[in-house]
């Protein structure tokens, strides 16, 4: 973001700021001694400070609140729409103290953690303590370390503009040979197309001027031969330019995209959900792109111009002075046209890029989602949908084809205006005898040269703006906090499935807890279900267990192995999952099961097969294990691909098995058979099993009930009917259901 | 007593629910016999009072008075109100006061100017609360068409601001804002 508005953000949350804003509101704040200092917004500016004693509240318009700290517990902080509160329970009332808007929510969230262990009686466990600390890291920016501020998502030292173009810079380092390479061509074939209009003028003073009898041919041969031998020069020159800059821009997108590639995988799925799949593909293509394009086509253009502009110049300088100073005089005039007219152009030529990707975004959208169109027979609404955006889009490309023209050609024909009078100036001149034809053709050339790059330099800030925009986007993704990266001392871990979760809590959004004290032992080879509400938080908490998240406090641990001290690679490579819906990659049979282990025999991926039932079906494909499937290929049935999914998970041969809804979707027959697969998979390995149909949970040794974030209930299928519970009345709903 | 119901939504009405002032939240009586309120197995135990109940609008972008739901606490719903203005004077204040206070956006009267700068727009604007600098990021995504002539921005912390009436806005304004809508 900006510095001026990082700035204004800094000294709104600055802690020495606020002190002084409390105190100068009340000066009764001067005795306290605060932990956390923040400030708020609505309804009127105002501090709210924490110290030992309590919570001391001032608002600007000079209210102010004290209310001691043994009254107050269970500090949180909440978000509403568009606003963030602060409450707290005050003796037995929840009470509100105070109200901002949402520049505040993320601080609201870490001062309301800290306030609680601040003002709570500290019995936690010594070890959990420790463990918790170790692994709470602080957001550090990847390219300097510096750490990042609450809700500053970038670092602001490496995010300024010159910074970003240094480190683009800097990324470029290898190609160096290339660049040099590319700025050496670049300068002879400046120097040398300007030798042409002075061999011109030698061509027109000394031979075509000339009466016949007293030209040279030989001379007049010389001179031709002499302009060939630029032109073959120039022309060879320009393919090695060509060939140094395209090696360049290429190197240096590859290494980008690799860069970028690699930081994407490297992310959390929490890190890399907050950009969707086509934001990532943009950045990974089209912004790379553009900074190839920029890097071998634009800067290598722009050098041409400025060494020929700068090289003409000198040369007319030398020859004369009067001269050149008249035809420099008028480029500030053509620059500055050019410069006027860039900022509206640009704004039209933005509009209609955005409303053709509208029209093309519907277009994608209804074919997409062409079955659903086809079945409600919306198509005329879809067509008028369509038709009006794309009307849209016609109405304002005639609109910018009517002014584009309407400007650029008026304003050429008054850049055009600085030729003619140098024109009649050099003229004059030779009618004066002070200039002969050929230095007048030679003068016209040069101006040219200088002229025709000029309406280019006029979109240079332009230019430079976009491509610090686009390696902006660019390092916004590579800057990424990687919160999940493996700790320096993690290890390679063989698991036996002793799995012990202890007080966890987390939340997707850090304002917002999912799960709240999750306790739970499982002992290897258990089967755990998993059971509740939809959104209770089932599949976050076997997220969590397969490390997808960290968790915000509390851990897990494997056979007495925080989960965070092993590498990802040893942990997740010991854990199998068959999810409710299976993707498979473009590839044969084979290859989607061997996914699980790339170097599995044939025979080793038969018996997997085998074992998950899906053999039989296999062998009936075309060309059995090597049809090809994914997209573009044999379509699978929703049985079929979940039973290529427990082969896969067969092949691991994993020590934690996570089944997520795997039979949900699949009709009564096709889960029987999947379930008969599924049995052979849960054998003597520690299974976390999440279905809403709980009778395909029978086999659990224990079953869970998640509710609104915590472990309601745990224990047997018959304990909790007896229990008549939240269990109790999930199942007899279910069996209403199937009498219904 | 009739009560409203259409499958498991339920409609709440001045006729047997109270909203009243408790402490700093608004809280709801309920007058008639709770085990009226037809729900569904999975739903709430229904109490007679709620010292604090939480308002959600249905349709936050474009009925701010209407469909609102009745949570309690946990978020669960205990009704919906189909129409605010149907309660009496107080009420009503003691409901408008608490939408205001969970949904708060400014309301931008003049676009000053726009900048853009590394992938983000930063809009120095007039709003009815003064004058706010507004940053933007993935421009065009955050900036939400409602409606004909209504817009919404979503800054980067999560702010909203509406503009009420595109046509409403001078022609300066309107002008900054056209590129992007």
């Amino acid at each position: 973001m900006e510095k001026k508005y990082r700035k204004i953000r800094e000294e709104r949350q600055d802690k020495k700021i606020l002190a002084k804003k409390l105190s100068s509101i009340c000066s009764e704040a001067d005795k306290y001694d605060f932990f956390e200092i923040c400030p708020f917004s609505l309804p009127k500016d105002g501090v709210i400070g924490f110290c030992k004693e309590g919570i001391f509240i001032a608002s600007k318009d000079g209210g102010t609140r004290f209310i001691e700290s043994e009254r107050v517990s269970d500090i949180r902080a909440v978000n509403e729409s568009g606003c963030v509160f602060l409450e707290c329970r005050h003796d037995d009332e929840m009470i509100i103290l105070c109200r901002s808007d949402m520049r505040d929510s993320k601080l609201y969230t870490k001062i309301a953690r800290r306030c609680n262990e601040m003002f709570k009686s500290d019995n936690t466990d010594e070890n959990e303590k420790e463990s918790e600390k170790k692994h709470t890291k602080e957001r550090k920016c990847q390219n300097c370390g510096r750490i990042l501020n609450i809700g500053e998502e970038r670092c602001p030292k490496c995010s300024s503009s010159m910074k970003l173009v240094l480190r683009t810079l800097n990324i470029s380092k290898e190609f160096r040979f290339y660049i040099i390479a590319t700025a050496l061509a670049l300068i002879v074939i400046s120097l040398v197309s300007l030798l042409i209009p002075y061999v011109n003028k030698i061509l027109v003073d000394d031979y075509i001027k000339n009466e016949a009898e007293s030209v040279s041919y030989a001379g007049f041969a010389l001179v031709i031969l002499s302009m060939i031998v630029v032109q073959i020069i120039l022309n060879l020159l320009s393919v090695l330019r060509r060939y140094f800059s395209s090696s360049a821009g290429l190197g240096i997108q590859t290494k980008l995209a690799t860069l970028t590639f690699d930081k994407v995988q490297a992310l959390s799925v929490s890190k890399s959900g907050k950009y969707d799949s086509g934001d990532l593909f943009r950045r990974i293509n089209n912004e790379v792109t553009e900074i190839q394009w920029t890097l071998t086509e634009h800067i290598p253009n722009y050098m041409e111009h400025t060494f020929k502009l700068v090289a003409a110049g000198v040369f007319l300088f030398i020859y004369d002075v009067k001269l050149a100073l008249v035809v420099l005089a008028t480029i500030p005039v053509i620059v500055f046209l050019f410069y006027a007219i860039k900022e509206p152009t640009g704004a039209i030529w933005i509009k209609q890029r955005e409303k053709g990707a509208q029209s093309s975004s519907i277009l994608h959208d209804i074919y997409s989602g062409i079955r659903v169109v086809k079945s409600y027979g919306t198509e005329k609404s879809e067509f008028e949908r369509y038709d009006n955006a794309a009307k849209q889009y016609r109405d304002v490309m005639i609109k910018n084809e009517t002014i584009w023209p309407l400007v650029i050609h008026p304003l050429n024909f008054i850049a055009g205006l600085g030729e003619f009078f140098i024109l009649y100036f050099a003229g004059n001149r030779i009618l004066q005898g002070m200039m002969t034809l050929g230095e007048m053709a030679m003068f016209s050339s040069y101006i040219s040269i200088i002229y025709s790059p000029l309406i280019h330099f006029a979109f240079l800030p332009k230019l430079i703006v976009s491509f610090v925009g686009h390696i902006g986007k660019l390092f916004e993704l590579v800057d990424e906090d990687e919160d999940m990266k493996d700790t320096p001392d993690a290890k390679f871990n063989d698991i036996k499935g002793e799995v012990e979760i202890s007080n966890l809590c987390f939340g997707y959004d850090e304002t917002k807890e999912v799960l709240r004290g999750i306790n739970l032992t499982v002992k290897p080879g258990e089967m755990i279900g998993i059971v509740g509400r939809s959104g209770a938080g089932k599949s976050t908490l076997i997220n969590l267990i397969m490390r997808m998240y960290d968790p915000s406090s509390g851990y897990i641990k494997v056979d007495g192995v925080d989960i965070r001290a092993m590498t990802q690679h040893s942990y997740k490579s010991q854990i199998g999952a068959v999810l409710q819906e299976t993707f498979l990659f473009t590839g044969s049979v084979y290859d989607n099961i061997a996914y699980a282990k790339p170097d599995a025999s044939y025979k080793e991926v038969i018996a997997a097969s085998k074992a998950a039932g899906a053999h039989s079906f296999i062998m009936k494909l075309p060309e059995a294990y090597n049809t090809k499937v994914g997209e573009r290929g044999y379509t699978l049935s929703g049985g079929e691909r979940q039973r290529v999914a427990i082969a896969r998970a067969l092949l691991r041969d994993p020590k934690i098995l996570i089944l997520d809804e795997a039979t949900a979707s699949l009709d009564t027959e096709t889960e029987r058979r999947v379930q008969d697969a599924l049995s052979n998979l849960v054998k003597n390995r520690t299974t976390f099993a999440i279905a809403h149909r709980l009778s395909t949970l029978r086999n659990a040794t224990r079953l869970i009930v998640i509710d609104r974030g915590t472990i309601a209930e745990m224990g047997t299928h018959d304990e909790l009917m007896q229990k008549e519970g939240i269990y109790y009345s999930l199942v007899m709903a279910q069996r209403d259901m199937v009498k219904k | 007593m009739d009560i409203k119901t259409n499958n498991t939504v339920v409609y709440l009405t001045p006729e047997f629910t109270h909203f009243v002032k408790c402490s700093d939240f608004l809280g709801l009586d309920i007058t008639c016999d709770t085990s009226l309120l037809k729900e569904s197995a999975l739903d709430i135990d229904r109490k007679s009072h709620y010292d604090r109940v939480k308002l959600r609008r249905a349709f936050p972008f474009t009925s701010s008075e209407n469909y609102i739901s009745v949570l309690d606490e946990d978020l669960n719903e205990i009704g919906l109100i189909e129409d605010i203005t149907v309660y009496p004077e107080y009420e009503i204040v003691l409901i408008r006061e608490e939408l205001e206070r969970v949904y708060y956006s400014a309301h931008i009267l003049k676009i000053k100017s726009v900048k853009e700068k590394l992938g983000y727009a930063y809009f120095a604007v007039q709003c009815d609360c003064g004058d706010i600098d507004i940053p933007l990021r993935d421009i065009y995504r955050s900036i939400i068409r409602i409606g004909e002539d209504r817009i919404v921005m979503i800054d980067v912390d999560g702010n909203r601001y509406y503009i009420d009436s595109v046509e409403a806005l001078d022609k300066k304004s309107r002008k900054k804002l056209e590129m992007y809508i």
